[in-house]
């Protein structure tokens, strides 16, 4: 039987309809998928760019366990892919994705995802700005 | 022991390094490690009150032992997503 969860990080780009696909199920009536995207703005500081760094490892060990945890609470499939390296605005740095028969518990299980990602994935976000040099950004 | 950490965003910056060498006590654990961190590097203590220590591929409780040849990494708070 084909595993219930995935965790990947990439450098490439990510791949959404891929990732739709692979939460595919005839039991499942509500595929659930967020994209948390580069944006220009960030505390009040123009941004033209973001690098992705990581800690692989342990950074997917923490993804894994994460989407292995939306399974136990009642996906069907949890998918998470984390980009690193540089990414321009408007590229996605992380997909989440479950999918389960309907579609009520799926916002909930997509937040709390969202959550434990922000707070225990080792990755660390590298800002560059149209005025000043890069920075790095602790804690989010 | 002798112990090379792995360092991560801007402490590896603070430090001017992607390591940090550190020698302390067979047997000392996760916390004793900061703080002798924070004794031998002054200027990284503010950081390390926020700091968490991994080993291996987990996060360690600070009374975690640690053994001479492990991986360890220090945590600055995670900004991914």
């Amino acid at each position: 039987m084909p595993s219930a969860f995935e965790a990947r990080l990439c450098r490439e780009v990510i791949d959404t309809e891929a990732a739709r696909s692979w939460l595919t199920d005839d039991a499942c009536g509500a595929i659930h998928l967020f994209c948390g995207v580069v944006r220009d703005l960030n505390r009040d500081r123009s941004v033209t760019r973001i690098e992705y760094h990581a800690h692989e490892s342990l950074a997917l060990r923490s993804l894994e366990k994460i989407v292995e945890g939306l399974v136990q609470s009642g996906a069907r499939k949890a998918i998470a892919i984390h980009r690193l390296g540089m990414l321009e605005v408007g590229e996605t740095s992380i997909l989440l994705g479950v999918s389960l028969p309907h579609r009520k518990e799926g916002f909930a299980l997509l937040e709390r995802g969202m959550t434990e990602i922000k707070a225990d994935v080792a990755v660390w976000k590298h800002e560059h700005y149209t005025d000043g040099p890069p920075e790095w950004i602790e804690g989010s | 022991m002798d112990l090379e950490l792995l360092l991560f965003a801007s402490l590896k910056d603070d430090v001017g390094s992607p390591t940090l060498k550190m020698t302390l006590p067979e047997g000392s654990t996760v916390s004793t490690l900061l703080q002798e961190i924070g004794e031998a590097h002054p200027y990284l203590q503010g950081k390390l009150a926020h700091v968490r220590v991994a080993i291996g591929d987990e996060f360690a409780d600070p009374d975690a032992i640690i053994s001479e040849g492990q991986e360890i990494a220090l945590i600055p708070p995670v900004s991914g997503g």
